[in-house]
């Protein structure tokens, strides 16, 4: 289909979704309606089938065997906030890296005013991390470790493995902000030392806004940060213990969990070799292009290899917020400045406060897409 | 014809029942079994029964031990086994 404009801002979210994604959607509130765990007619049972599709689909493409592991929240923020605030108590320390997303930063702002201790672990210029770094840090009383799979500012890929040996070896939980890798970059979790997954639904798994999932391996207990009707349980006043009920109170999101799970199937079609081939491509075309315009400055690992499709560059002596609108005004391109909820990670490769222009192809870009940024980027740079 | 009764019979609340802890377990459970070939159905749960999940599903008694070794196999576990 063609559109007005050119849309690179797929690490906010992603956009178009897949045709299937939007039919499901239809789909669940069209024809379903029913509400999922909840009355025992045709249209309950019918949510409840297509919430349990979704959980499957999903716990496919991530490599998930338990898939009652899986829980579905409102986004990652959600997610974050429950794996943080479920596993964390006064007199914990938790070591995170300086690329975190405010989503992990902010709640634990407020766990640090109730005594649980946060240490910052700087990673270099590219956004990359030292394990190292992580070891030095840990004390004692360390009972968790959060990292970013990839950072949403450098894009930077996170060496999460090693991090999972060195938290596994001290039975830290570790836990890992998959939202700018889940659907575009190979997650299996059965053979990863990974604790708890967080990823927003919408962003490269494709599915629409509004959803997010965690994942939670057998053995790590979270306290609920919501409680309340699962459904059609036992009446007493107890948050049942069996997942996924016990973090799934409320009514679901039933519309947005459908869309999701079709994302899921469509990407398990796809597949994610071939999804992160192609968006490679398209980053590597910009990347080149990028750093051939006199005045741009690029961020992030140099290594294609160590990134995601995303990249965060300035033009010397422009505001970024004012390149960012000069190419929507202007060109019909769709990108994001400013400070991508991540101060902390602006700080560490240099660009603190005035943050970055974000340009990140997605699965349904071209490389005309990209010929097209690159040229509007140049006259912009050329203009100064 | 009895695999026609058989499945007839899948209608009434009556006969054997399979009860699961969550909701989750119950579609796995159902989806489990019915790649299988094996006819199930949901019921919502009597009052009686204690459970998080409101559905019980109904399997008929002559796929009773089949169903029941599957379901080990897979690692669902099944919470309660009633008569109605
Ligand atoms: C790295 C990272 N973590 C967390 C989030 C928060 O996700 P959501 O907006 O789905 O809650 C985002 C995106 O906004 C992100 O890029």
């Amino acid at each position: 289909m063609d559109r007005p404009f050119i849309y690179l801002d797929n690490a906010a979210t992603s956009f178009p979704k897949p045709e299937a994604v939007l039919k499901a959607v239809d789909h669940a509130l069209r024809v379903v309606g029913g509400s999922p765990g909840r009355s025992g007619h045709r249209l309950a049972i019918n949510a409840d089938k297509i919430i349990f599709e979704a959980r499957e689909n999903i716990c496919r493409l991530l490599g998930i065997a338990d898939s009652s592991r899986l829980i579905f929240t409102s986004g990652a923020t959600e997610s974050l906030n429950l794996a943080i605030k479920g596993i964390l108590e006064s007199g914990d320390h938790v070591v995170i890296s300086s690329m975190e997303h405010s989503s992990v930063t902010r709640p634990l702002h407020s766990l640090s005013q109730k005594a649980v201790e946060v240490t910052k672990v700087k990673c270099d210029k590219k956004g990359l991390l030292a394990p190292d770094d992580i070891t030095k840090a840990i004390k004692k009383n360390t009972r968790l470790i959060v990292l970013t799979h990839a950072s949403n500012v450098t894009g930077t890929i996170q060496p999460v493995c090693e991090v999972g040996k060195i938290a596994r070896e001290r039975g830290i939980t570790f836990l890992v902000d998959a939202c700018q890798t889940a659907g575009v970059f190979p997650i299996d979790l059965e053979s990863i030392p990974v604790d708890m997954l967080a990823a927003s639904g919408h962003k490269g798994l494709l599915g629409p806004q509004g959803t997010g999932i965690l994942y939670i391996r057998p053995g790590i207990n979270l306290s609920p940060l919501k409680e309340g009707g699962t459904g059609r349980g036992p009446s007493d006043d107890k948050q049942p213990e069996a997942l996924p009920d016990r973090f799934e109170a409320g009514t679901m999101n039933t519309p947005g969990i459908a869309g999701l799970g079709a994302a899921a199937a469509f990407l398990l079609e796809q597949t994610v070799e071939a999804v992160r081939q192609k968006e490679m491509l398209l980053y590597k075309q910009l990347l080149e292009g990028l750093i051939a315009i006199e005045g741009v400055t690029t961020y992030g690992s140099s290594d294609p290899g160590k990134k995601v499709s995303l990249l965060s560059f300035n033009i010397e002596g422009l505001d970024p917020s004012l390149v960012s609108f000069r190419l929507d005004e202007e060109f019909d391109i769709l990108s994001r400045s400013g400070l991508h909820c991540a101060p902390d990670a602006h700080k560490t490769v240099g660009t603190f406060p005035e943050g970055a222009v974000r340009l990140s192809p997605g699965f349904y870009n071209i490389p005309g897409d990209i010929d097209k940024t690159i040229a509007a980027i140049h006259r912009i740079a050329k203009e100064r | 014809m009895p695999v026609k009764d058989s499945r007839e019979s899948l209608k009434t609340m009556e006969g054997t029942f399979l009860v699961f802890e969550t909701t989750h377990l119950t579609m796995k459970a159902e989806s489990t079994l019915k790649e299988a070939d094996i006819p199930v159905r949901l019921f919502p749960k009597p009052r009686k029964i204690i459970s998080e999940c409101g559905l019980i599903m109904k399997v008929l008694d002559s796929d009773l031990g089949t169903a029941k070794s599957l379901l080990k196999e897979k690692g669902i576990e099944i919470k309660a086994e009633l008569q109605l």
